[in-house]
């Protein structure tokens, strides 16, 4: 039978597709990754593009959940400096409705409760980063200006009734503000309008015919405060629970990705050496026959 | 009766004829390694035998020339293998270079900073707005957003430039391939009129040798279809039967430019574009990719562009930027690009505004702290704008489209080649030159040259013996 005398060609051939092997096989162990084109694994690289998306908004999301957290944080202790003085404001109202007190001390309760009321209204102002927390929607605008030309003293709410939320990479809603007529300056418990009118009850010196009236409403208030206060409590152990759920969805997504991209060390290296034995005993091969023809033995 | 001549005869035929085989052993080793080269063999024919008195006597050899050792079956088979092959392995360089343009789908990077293509812009962009309805009012959040859109744009610029830079270059590399082409169509032409003169009946040897390796260099760069005409001519068409070579007359591939690539024309002026880029051949590789695998990536990647850009423009017009007013369009895209027909959105889309408080994150009418509209143009992420699909889904369809595509033409290019390795050696075991057989037939000639030279020096003795009737002298 006679046979493609010209066998190096193939066995050159052969050589090179070894070499071409080994180069990938370097490649992967160099990057350490199985998948370095498109075309070594397309529906891996598409898992890939998928998985890196959702790391991208978990991750990004984290980050905004910590800044948000902190302006959460500081309306929430505004709220509680908010309820701390008025449950002051009450104490000294009781004292002062009981009758026993002369005309000097009501006014200097008159001046104690006007101090609460601006500490109160600057609580109500407060902000973070620059954006007022307590205006609804309107974070450039001061919510809460004070008119004290007129007694009782008039608080006038600039914000709007807008609540914000923040939704998270699950679809999930968190709050993210109270706006501040439902905290200060609510109908019916109007805090900042019934500290004014306690101001003005005890400015003269006898407390007015509404004062005990006033001073059970701010009560009512108190405790409504206490559950606007609540939202925000709410809201700061959910978004914390969606960090964390995030965090671990995070970590469980990279390392699916982990597993979906990265090399098998071991293998690698398995097959690298089987290349190499293969390309040894090819160019062995190649030498050994390279010169030998009848026309030697002639 | 035969006469001691005749033999004289017999032998000096014999050595005649041993003496042309050497000459073809010669030959044969010489061109071992000669590309193109086919092996030859002596033909040796037995002379006519006499008859005398009713007896016969043969009249020796003749060697009446070499015979080359040929398949034509073999070879057009080869032919046809050599287009297919070189048609995907030129395909598969340019989806390879393709697929290297978004090989950063591959790279585990979630660093927004790190710019691993289109797929991680997408996602920067969308996280980008879903970090601005936590502080819409915020300047460094919004800038964020500008500059995520920004890098989209540019990299789906990229992209597309990219590729159409690619295209121009298989396009060059297409009109060189047809300029080789023609050269070795008027080779054929020129050896078909060689070849019909001299050995209109038989194999053409060297000739024919020579017009094979043509055909073959031919197939390398386009597909073709060969008859075999009278006279042992050759016509050559391309194969959807353009007429390319004729007897002795080549008709060149003219070339012209349609809609902003070349075009082919045959002889007749008829457009063979089509027929070129599904012949085969390194030319049908390359327009292959030019007119279908370029075209085809850079439609997936307009509408992707043009999907994106438009929903995004589209929802901050409908909320309120910083200074209360509605919102404006983010992206330009090129005019006339509508959604059923995105063509050149991937090159034309950029970022037209500049100033950061003109994104809406705020619902129409609402103050700079909400965040309504920012929310809205965040979960355009996961709404389907796209082939019925999120935007990133589509990217990553698209992906694996590609590269898929490009392990497909691998694989098909791997398996022509194991078929066109197997064709090279059956036609090598035919066709090739074997140092050992030359070897073994030079060591066979030798010995028959000897063995007829010595029946001659014995003849001679013979003769002499008959010329001094019987007396043993030594003739001089």
């Amino acid at each position: 039978m006679r046979v493609n005398p010209d066998y190096m060609t193939n066995l050159v051939a052969s050589l090179d597709a070894t070499s071409s092997t080994e180069e990938t096989l370097t490649e992967e162990l160099s990057t350490g990754s199985r998948v370095n084109q498109l075309s070594d694994d397309p529906v891996a690289v598409g898992e890939n593009v998928m998985l890196s998306n959702q790391i991208g908004a978990d991750d990004s999301f984290s980050q905004t959940a910590s800044s948000t957290q902190s302006m959460l944080q500081v309306s929430d202790s505004a709220l509680g400096t908010v309820v701390s003085q008025i449950t002051s404001a009450i104490s000294l109202a009781t004292e002062a409705n009981n009758g026993t007190l002369n005309a000097g001390d009501l006014e200097s309760i008159s001046n104690q409760l006007a101090g609460i009321r601006d500490e109160v209204l600057s609580m109500a102002n407060t902000t973070y980063l620059g954006r007022y927390v307590f205006s609804g929607s309107q974070g450039g605008s001061q919510p809460y200006t004070l008119d004290t030309t007129t007694s009782p003293a008039v608080a006038t709410y600039q914000g709007d009734s807008d609540v914000e939320y923040l939704q998270t990479p699950n679809g999930q809603k968190i709050q993210l503000n109270v706006p501040g007529n439902q905290i200060f300056s609510a109908a019916g418990t109007n805090v900042l309008s019934t500290l004014n009118a306690l101001v003005a009850d005890y400015a003269t010196g006898t407390p007015s015919a509404t004062a005990i009236a006033d001073t059970e409403a701010l009560s009512s208030a108190l405790s409504y405060v206490s559950q606007q206060r609540v939202a925000i409590d709410n809201s700061i152990s959910r978004l914390t629970a969606a960090q964390n759920y995030t965090q671990s969805e995070e970590t469980q997504l990279k390392s699916a990705q982990t597993t979906l991209l990265q090399a098998d060390v071991g293998q690698i290296a398995t097959q690298l050496s089987t290349a190499e034995t293969q390309q040894t005993a090819l160019s062995q091969v190649i030498a050994t026959l390279g010169k030998q023809t009848l026309f030697n033995d002639l | 009766m035969a006469t001691i001549s005749t033999a004289f005869d017999i032998a000096t035929g014999a050595l005649d004829a041993d003496q042309s085989a050497l000459d073809i052993v010669a030959n044969n080793t010489a061109n071992a390694n000669t590309p193109g080269y086919t092996l030859e063999m002596p033909a040796w024919v037995q002379n006519d035998s006499v008859s005398l008195d009713g007896i016969n006597f043969g009249m020796g050899v003749t060697l009446t020339g070499a015979e080359s050792q040929r398949s034509l079956v073999l070879e057009q088979a080869m032919q046809q293998q050599t287009q297919a092959e070189n048609a995907t392995s030129a395909r598969l360089n340019a989806l390879n270079q393709m697929q290297s343009l978004f090989s950063g789908a591959t790279s585990a990077g979630t660093d927004s900073s790190a710019s691993s293509g289109i797929g991680s812009d997408l996602t920067s962009l969308f996280d980008s707005l879903s970090s601005l309805e936590s502080s819409p009012a915020d300047d460094a959040a919004r800038e964020d957003v500008l500059s995520a859109a920004n890098t989209l744009a540019s990299d789906f610029n990229g992209a597309a430039s990219q590729l159409q830079s690619q295209r121009v270059s298989l396009d060059e590399q297409g009109a060189s391939v047809v300029g080789q082409a023609n050269t070795l169509l008027s080779d054929i032409a020129q050896l078909n009129l060689q070849i019909e003169s001299t050995s209109p009946n038989a194999d053409a040897g060297t000739l024919e040798d020579q017009r094979q390796q043509d055909l073959t260099s031919l197939s390398q760069l386009m597909g073709i279809r060969t008859v075999t005409t009278e006279n042992n001519g050759l016509t050559v068409t391309t194969t959807g039967g353009a007429l390319l070579v004729s007897e002795g007359q080549a008709f060149q591939i003219t070339s012209g430019e349609t809609s902003g690539v070349t075009h082919y024309f045959d002889s007749l002026g008829n457009d063979i574009t089509g027929d070129l880029t599904s012949g085969g051949g390194e030319l049908g590789g390359l327009l292959t990719a030019r007119d279908q695998d370029i075209p085809q990536a850079e439609g997936a990647l307009d509408q992707l562009a043009y999907a994106v850009a438009s929903q995004m423009n589209t929802q901050n017009a409908a909320g309120a930027d910083l200074n209360g007013n509605a919102g404006a369009a983010i992206f330009s895209l090129p005019t006339g690009a509508t959604a059923a027909s995105p063509t050149g959105s991937a090159a034309g889309i950029s970022v037209v505004i500049t100033d950061p408080s003109r994104i809406a994150a705020a619902g129409a009418g609402q103050g700079t702290s909400d965040n309504t509209n920012a929310t809205a143009m965040a979960n355009i992420a996961n709404q389907a704008i796209v082939n019925g699909t999120t935007a990133t889904q589509d990217y990553s369809d698209f992906v694996i489209t590609l590269g898929s595509m490009v392990t497909e033409v691998s694989g098909e290019n791997t398996a022509q080649q194991a078929a066109l390795t197997q064709l090279t050696n059956q036609i090598g075991s035919l066709s090739g030159v074997n140092l050992n057989d030359e070897a073994a037939q030079l060591e066979t000639l030798e010995q028959s040259y000897q063995a007829a030279s010595k029946l001659f020096t014995a003849l001679d003795a013979v003769m002499t013996s008959a010329l001094n009737l019987g007396v043993e002298t030594t003739y001089t």
